[in-house]
């Protein structure tokens, strides 16, 4: 697929079956493509060709596409960078807890959205992924870091999506917490959700991906399975070396 | 660098600091009346006793206000959505020639069709001089301040132009509309009162006040209620976190404004509909300027928004009212009053914040040892 063209990165055509295996890591050095990647998946970012299927419906380029209709057809996406995309730090943890499902029954089916719902809604996501504190009327800006990643965790994760777009979702994350994400994410692979993980942290790909896609300027260089994947291969391939044996 | 400043608590920073904001403000002006060889406190007493105490004083602080709310409410909405609406003049200048082709097309109908008509005329009028910048804005990123600065005077043109020519006065050479069929007539508030028995000042002051009050409420419900509400707000706190959300940005941005710019118009049911009952040229007297300060005053909240259109209502009456009674103090005194206000509360707003602060988590700490 391809994105816009946006300073020098451009994302080539690129296969990727999120479907199957359950886990497809993105790897690379930062601003080689996975951001744009990200956005465009999600609908944020117009595709200019090709076209990307999701759970069978097909999305193309020339068709209007936005998030809300990519978010319809049961993708959930945590956002990269979630102080830009992910929250509205100065909105009520309760009032994030719906950004992009505003118009859902979270909100209740009246003409007035049910403020009591909202906030219990809050309130079960917030004790069931252990936000700290748990005050749904505490302002988003105020919660630490790894807290402000659950609420967000919490809010694409309890919408059981088909597949889940996750960007650096531990970044800026104590080690506690990130422990804790690291599990909420192998659980809802196993409940059946394709899940395609961006992150600057090789371990991290390497622990949790059961394919590991390469990006390098924009462009795949490769995707390894994650048994044979070694530092040093997938090191290589993000300096732009094609691998022996690797499905392009 | 300064240590960071504790967090004012709630209470402090919705009364205490806008009343110390204000009584700088008033503290500065009694120091220019004490310049000029007049007693502050008794100029004070002038002003408190005109705008709220002589016969008809109040009403006319409260016709002020209605108008400032309208245009306050139009400021206020907009900023939800991080849009600054200058054009609170222009679009309210467009209210009234809606107000008016509406009653004029409905003077064949009863009142209880005109009248109706005749308000959504304003407000819709009002709402398309609204649509055009936001518009320009979402889809060419035109600007919106100059945008709706420049409506102002485009929207005073047509004003004039239907003024001196389609819809003037036949047989008559001021530039002012013929009065309104008077089914359009909004009621005065004294024929309202002396329906019940209750005999008060004739003053211009009248049932569009009601509407302003269910504006007020319409305007809360809408900002912290509504789905789309919660769109132009999350839309004026992170336009990119709204895109995510798919939230349709450009298109929230024009509802915003259209929905501003149709409060901006209903200023026309009060200055029309209510008191003059015909269009003349410039009614709209700097209101939609007010209203920036009232808005930014109120912290765009209804509550907010309704007290500081009260006080700027008082300081219009109570300023007129200075001026008939001092032979010193003319009409330039009550808008030095009114910049100091604005200084103080808009662009000083947050002056006072840290050493409030500092004082009231001082106090505070000192509780806590004395019962520790």
């Amino acid at each position: 697929m391809n994105a816009e063209k946006q300073i020098r990165n451009e994302v080539k055509p690129l296969p990727i079956y999120p479907s199957v295996p359950p886990v497809l890591g993105v790897a690379g050095v930062s601003g080689n493509g996975q951001t744009q990647l990200m956005e465009v998946l999600a609908g944020m970012r117009h595709l200019t060709a090709g076209s990307i299927n999701v759970l069978g419906n097909e999305v193309r380029a020339a068709s209007a596409t936005s998030p809300r209709r990519i978010r319809d057809l049961g993708v959930g996406h945590i956002p990269e960078d979630r102080h830009h995309h992910g929250l509205v730090l100065n909105f009520e943890a309760r009032e994030n807890m719906i950004l992009g499902f505003h118009e859902s029954d979270l909100t209740g089916t009246g003409f007035l959205m049910d403020q009591a719902a909202i906030s219990s809604n809050c309130q079960d996501k917030m004790d069931g992924f252990d936000v700290r504190p748990g005050n749904p009327k505490l302002n988003a800006k105020n919660f630490s870091g790894g807290n402000q990643q659950k609420i967000v965790i919490a809010r694409e994760f309890s919408a059981n999506p088909g597949v889940l777009l996750v960007g650096q979702p531990t970044r800026g994350v104590d080690v506690g917490a990130i422990e804790f994400i690291h599990k909420q994410l192998l659980e809802l692979r196993d409940a059946g959700c394709a899940i395609l993980l961006v992150s600057v942290e090789l371990d991290e790909i390497m622990s949790l991906s059961d394919r590991i896609m390469v990006l390098c300027d924009g462009q795949n260089v490769g995707i390894v399975d994650a048994a044979d994947a070694d530092r040093q291969t997938l090191g290589l391939m993000m300096a732009g070396q094609r691998q022996e044996g690797a499905a392009a | 660098m300064s240590a960071p400043t504790p967090p004012l608590p709630r209470w402090a920073d919705l009364f205490l600091l806008p009343l110390i904001n204000l009584c700088a403000a008033f503290l500065v002006c009694g120091l220019v009346v004490l310049a000029i060889g007049e007693n502050p406190i008794e100029a004070m007493g002038v002003m408190i006793q005109g705008a709220f105490v002589f016969p008809g004083g109040l009403g006319y602080t409260l016709y002020y206000t209605t108008n400032i709310i309208f245009t306050g409410l139009a400021v206020a909405t907009a900023f939800h959505a991080m849009m600054f609406n200058i054009g609170g003049e222009g679009q309210a200048t467009l209210g009234g020639i809606g107000a008016a082709l509406a009653a004029f097309a409905f003077a064949w109908a009863p009142g209880i069709i005109a009248l109706p008509m005749a308000i959504l005329g304003s407000a819709l009028a009002g709402a398309l001089w609204g649509v055009v910048p936001g518009y320009l804005q979402a889809k060419r990123g035109s600007h919106i301040v100059i945008t709706t600065i420049m409506f102002n005077f485009i929207a005073a043109s047509i004003l004039v132009w239907l003024l001196a020519g389609p819809l003037i006065q036949a047989g008559q050479s001021s530039p002012q509309t013929a009065p309104l069929p008077d089914q359009t007539w909004l009621p005065k508030m004294q024929d309202m009162f002396s329906w019940v028995g209750i005999e008060t000042a004739r003053t211009p002051f009248n049932a569009s006040f009601l509407i302003a009050l269910l504006a007020l409420f319409v305007f809360w419900v809408l900002i912290w209620r509504t789905r789309l509400g919660y769109e132009i707000r999350t839309v004026g706190q992170n336009p990119d976190a709204a895109h995510y959300a798919g939230i349709n940005v450009a298109r929230v941005i024009i509802i915003a404004m259209a929905i501003a710019g149709a409060f901006a118009g209903l200023l026309a049911t009060n200055e029309i509909l209510g008191s003059s009952h015909k269009v003349v040229n410039s009614f709209t007297a700097g209101y939609g300027f007010t209203g920036i300060a009232v808005a930014l005053m109120g912290r765009n909240h209804p509550i907010g928004i309704f007290l500081a259109a009260l006080l700027f209502g008082a300081l219009f009456q109570g300023g007129a009212e200075l001026d008939f009674t001092y032979k010193t103090i003319s009409r330039e005194m009550v808008l030095l009053i009114q910049g100091m206000i604005i200084l103080f509360s808009g662009a000083l707003a947050y002056m006072f914040n840290p050493p409030l602060a500092r004082l009231i988590a001082r106090m505070a700490a000192g509780r806590e040892t004395a019962h520790g």
